[in-house]
């Protein structure tokens, strides 16, 4: 099969997926660009491809790997230029998920408290909570056991009501 | 109790807006990835046909010296019946074969300049370690000076820096076009100080998983080009696997030699997976 015709039916099986894991994992909604890079790799390695995982699996971890370098990247910038890290976030007038969230207070605060939440919590609600990523998917992409996403889901849920007690007493 | 409300918690982050991507910019980027996929499939065909052609000459070739041999084959077998002893004690003499003893000394020569040039790719990696341009600038090429690439294809357009210019690479405050990011196209626009630890040493290449000596074929997918475009180049690079399967970074060192023999350092050049 051509690279046209595989590009073509993955991007228009899992580009929103891409795209809504971008926008969750990055905290900006302009990730288009990153998108498109996902698809690019994703095409010229297209022979690394297995078949063992899923095409939308092997798409999201090229997609976290692409998203881990480009903060890594805006991280240096940014301490170059000596602006604090989450300015490398809000460069130019894209709009942040803050801003259009459904309008829901509700939804707003939970997604913040995801995006304080620590590293490996946040990449697996992120994941198997937002994306619904089974459990054996999450792992693959994380490249972690099954138990261990499950451990760690629990862990981000209990550490998440608990932040969430302390924002409705506070 | 606590079971439930994680299931309730779980059920809220489920119901969380799921982000889609507008209709214009998908149909934009389909349309962008449509184009390189064809102009991929292009070289690959191309590739193969050329392969398939190479193959089709190297058989020919194959097949006329089979032939020839068949053809001369008894008359060379009978002249070989015929040599004496005393040739064949003369072949077994290397004084006597002046031959193999130069195809010897070509090979001790390069064993030489390999392990030269390897020590030399390591001082490098030291003084690129403590950022030591300085030092790093009589390591240059006095007539090339060194080209600075993000890349392992070297282009004419990524930056040269001269010995002078090296010197004060740390402290130069302009902001230089080094080339381009894979993928997106984005320009590479930067300080020498930012290129350095974005591009020149991203990873800690003094604890290197491989160190390679004209390892000319790439390791992602962008054509290394170095060979030829220092053909009269050696190159040691220093490859370390990163965090994650994409995540490796290599550094190629370039070395040419001058007008009085030296091996110089002509380019540094960073490989990463789709550079």
């Amino acid at each position: 099969m051509s690279r046209q015709t595989i590009v073509s039916e993955w991007f228009q099986w899992y580009h929103q997926d891409i795209y809504n894991f971008l926008v969750y994992f990055t905290g900006r909604t302009d990730t288009e660009d990153l998108v498109q890079e996902v698809f690019i790799k994703a095409m010229k390695h297209a022979h690394r491809f297995s078949g063992k995982s899923s095409p939308k699996t092997w798409l999201i971890s090229i997609a976290r790997n692409l998203a881990i370098d480009d903060v890594r990247k805006k991280k240096r910038r940014a301490l170059h230029y000596s602006k604090p890290l989450e300015d490398a976030f809000h460069i130019g007038d894209h709009e942040t998920p803050e801003t259009f969230i459904d309008q829901e207070v509700r939804n707003q605060e939970l997604y913040q408290l995801i995006q304080s939440l620590r590293k490996n919590y946040r990449d697996v609600v992120i994941l198997h909570g937002i994306q619904e990523l089974s459990v054996a998917e999450t792992a693959e992409v994380l490249d972690w056991s099954n138990q261990k996403v499950r451990t760690t889901y629990s862990r981000a849920l209990k550490s998440l009501r608990k932040m969430k007690g302390g924002a409705d007493h506070g | 109790m606590d079971e439930e409300k994680d299931q309730q918690l779980n059920k809220e982050i489920r119901s969380l807006p799921n982000y889609q991507m507008k209709r214009e910019k998908k149909e934009e980027i389909q349309q962008q990835l449509m184009e390189t996929a064809a102009h991929l499939d292009q070289k690959e065909r191309k590739t193969v046909r050329m392969k398939r052609f190479t193959i089709g000459v190297a058989s020919v070739a194959v097949i006329m010296i089979f032939s020839f041999i068949a053809l001369t084959g008894s008359e060379f077998f009978q002249q070989a019946d015929k040599q004496t002893d005393r040739e064949i004690t003369a072949t077994d003499n290397p004084e006597n074969n002046p031959q193999s003893e130069n195809d010897k000394l070509t090979i001790q020569e390069n064993t030489d300049t390999e392990t030269l040039l390897r020590e030399q790719a390591n001082q490098i990696v030291t003084l690129l370690a403590n950022e030591d341009y300085q030092s790093l600038a009589s390591y240059a090429h006095a007539e090339k000076g060194i080209l600075f690439s993000p890349s392992v294809n070297l282009k004419d357009r990524h930056q040269t820096f001269s010995q002078d210019e090296i010197s004060t690479f740390m402290t130069d405050s302009t902001v230089y076009q080094w080339g381009t990011e894979d993928g997106s196209g984005r320009a590479i626009e930067m300080t020498p100080k930012q290129f350095h630890s974005e591009y020149m040493y991203p990873s800690d290449y003094q604890s290197a998983d491989e160190i390679t000596f004209d390892q000319f074929e790439s390791r992602g997918t962008i054509k290394k080009n170095i060979q030829s475009y220092f053909p009269e180049s050696h190159a040691v690079e220093f490859y370390k696997e990163g965090e994650h399967e994409m995540g490796w970074h290599s550094l190629n060192i370039v070395f040419e030699q001058n007008q009085i023999g030296e091996w110089k350092v002509v380019a540094l050049a960073q490989g990463q997976w789709g550079s």
